[in-house]
């Protein structure tokens, strides 16, 4: 297989946004250097098709699709951190237990709906968007939404503010 | 808002590092592709060698050297069932049989085919008609029926049919045929009736099969309520018949030898001669049960027959659509001297001598005609049926193909949703990657 133009060039120009994506999937180094690996060779094998749309769509979406895809699940069981027993404290070092409370808060998640919210609050994308991303119903989005946000609230109160309920409600 | 949640989202991503994983997505796009090829080639090869041997079945062997049994237990044709002439070859029959149902293909009150099983195994297959009447015959060694049916062309007449089961060849006697009424014991002759196209006069002839020779016996008007003709062939050629209330016996050669009247008596079968061909039994046509009465072959007088046990029931009703009009059905002999007979859905073997009948094989209630070939009887060996599963080979293709149909059409319906999706997809304006946020 030889190398394809333009393939360099663009994993250069994009793998530090994609890092920061692969890492907010999955809260783990390793396993996001692991997942961006993967999506890039997928990539890399439909490059010629790709390469003129939009490549970088194609990574994002390989990226959602292998981790809340059955089989990566099975290779890379998830970790779930202990739950904390205080919420974070609003006091000068609010800033960093906020921090630790949040990565504990998203471990706590299952990888759809972590997923949902990475798409949801990260990317901002609507709800129909993040169903054509995930390859689900508009549906499926909504409960996982719900079901993430509800154990959000659950662990890290001060996370979730009043203004939630409007995002919920946010235009599809 | 959640403005928090996204602040330290957006935190929480700038930890990251910026994996540098460019050679290692290479190598393993390169693996995977080798995987993929490599399991690609696996399946052609599998595919490679099982197509071959699955499209080339054992051929099933002609009962050469094995002796034709009869099952215990007859079962429909599955739907679908291979031809008669399909591959592989039936090589013989012990039983062909027709009646109603949906097994028996057409509607429910028309059938298109009638059922084969093996001589010796219980394969079972169909044999198409067409929505003619009439019925099947099969040959004393059980690998050639006869039959009327309509050939393709401008002439629409019935013709005899003979199917030979052990080449699936098909061939078609000279001149017309409505019926076929008898084989003669070494399969050589075939008596046949011939009903005029309109209806009104009917022939009875013996031909030679090989080459279509016929002798012709008689001719009568086939007035509105007349009988069918029923008619048995004796173990050493001679012929019996009985038509227009006249039973008659000729030589081989159709010359009379005795005839003399029958009044309600009728035929009983192609088994109505005894083994020593001295008497023919005869049932008279009003008559509830199956009680046969044995008349001399040379002086037409009734005289005492076999001591068979009596077949009991009425069975008035059991089975409908029999030449005749006849209850039950005289099949044939063993060597031992029992008679079998078809009554009540049920073969029943006589044994001369015995209290009661035997079971001898079991017929499902649809079952309305049956024939059993002269060997299967005459050897008396009886297996363990085994009837098909309701879906047959022929039904289990095209619900395959079916099956597959809609797998491609679901996929199809996928692989478009799935590029409208992507177009959706690509179109999405990715903040992190164009906004504010990259």
């Amino acid at each position: 297989m030889a190398e394809v133009d333009g393939f360099r060039e663009f994993v250069r120009e994009r793998t530090p946004a994609l890092s920061r994506h692969a890492y907010l999937l999955t809260g783990d180094h390793q396993l996001a250097e692991d997942l961006l690996q993967s999506a890039l060779a997928g990539t890399y094998r439909h490059w010629r098709r790709i390469a003129d749309s939009n490549p970088e769509a194609y990574v994002r979406q390989a990226m959602y699709h292998q981790q809340v895809s059955w089989w990566r699940r099975r290779r890379v069981p998830e970790q779930l951190a202990a739950v904390p027993h205080q919420p974070a404290l609003a006091d000068p070092a609010e800033a960093t237990a906020l921090r630790l409370t949040m990565t504990q808060a998203l471990s706590r998640l299952t990888p759809k709906q972590r997923a949902v919210i990475v798409l949801r609050f990260y990317e901002d994308l609507t709800e129909a968007q993040a169903a054509d991303v995930l390859g689900c119903r508009i549906g499926t989005v909504k409960r996982h939404a719900h079901d993430a946000l509800r154990r959000l609230r659950e662990v890290a109160p001060d996370l979730i503010d009043s203004g939630l309920r409007r995002v919920e409600r946010s235009p599809r | 808002m959640t403005m928090r949640l996204q602040q330290e989202l957006r935190r929480e991503a700038a930890t990251a590092e910026t994996y540098d994983v460019y050679a290692r997505s290479l190598v393993t796009a390169r693996r995977s592709r080798r995987r993929a090829m490599a399991s690609w080639a696996v399946v052609v090869a599998a595919l490679a060698l099982v197509v071959p041997l699955a499209g080339r079945p054992e051929p099933i062997p002609v009962a050469d050297g094995e002796s034709p049994s009869l099952p215990d237990r007859l079962g429909l044709p599955a739907y679908g069932s291979l031809d008669a002439t399909a591959y592989p070859h039936l090589g013989a029959a012990s039983a062909l049989f027709g009646g109603f149902g949906t097994r028996f293909g057409g509607f429910a009150d028309d059938p298109d085919r009638y059922g084969l099983a093996g001589a010796t195994t219980d394969r079972y297959r169909v044999l198409r008609k067409g929505f003619t009447d009439g019925s099947a015959l099969l040959s004393p060694d059980g690998r050639t029926v006869a039959d009327a049916a309509t050939p393709d062309g401008p002439d629409r007449r019935a013709v005899i049919r003979l199917t030979d089961l052990a080449t699936g060849r098909i061939s078609w006697l000279p001149g017309t045929g409505s019926r076929a009424v008898a084989w003669s014991p070494d399969g050589r002759r075939l008596a046949i009736e011939d009903v005029a196209a309109d209806g009104r006069s009917g022939a009875l002839r013996i031909l030679e099969v090989a080459d279509g020779r016929a002798v012709a016996l008689v001719t009568y008007p086939r007035d509105q309520g007349a009988f069918e003709v029923t008619a048995a062939f004796a173990p050493d050629g001679r012929f019996a018949y009985v038509q227009d209330f006249r039973a008659h016996v000729v030589d081989a050669a159709g010359t009379e030898l005795l005839t003399f009247p029958a009044g309600a008596y009728l035929l009983t079968g192609k088994g109505s001669w005894t083994p020593d061909g001295r008497s023919f039994a005869m049932v008279k046509r009003t008559d509830r049960g199956w009680t046969p009465h044995w008349f001399d072959a040379s002086t037409g007088r009734e005289v005492p027959g076999p001591a068979l046990p009596a077949v009991p029931g009425d069975l008035s009703g059991d089975l409908v659509g029999l030449p005749g009009d006849a209850l039950a059905h005289l099949l044939g002999w063993r060597r031992d001297g029992t008679a079998l007979v078809f009554a009540g859905h049920r073969v029943l073997g006589l044994t001369p001598g015995a209290a009661a009948p035997a079971t001898v094989m079991t017929v499902p209630g649809q079952v309305q005609t049956l024939d059993l070939a002269d060997q299967a009887i005459a050897g008396g060996l009886v297996r363990p049926g085994d009837p098909p599963f309701a879906i047959g080979p022929r039904l289990r293709i095209w619900l395959a193909g079916l099956l597959l149909a809609v797998l491609l059409l679901v996929l199809w319906a996928r692989h478009r949703r799935g590029r409208a999706r992507w177009r959706r997809v690509a179109a999405v304006p990715w903040r992190t990657t164009n906004g504010e946020i990259a």
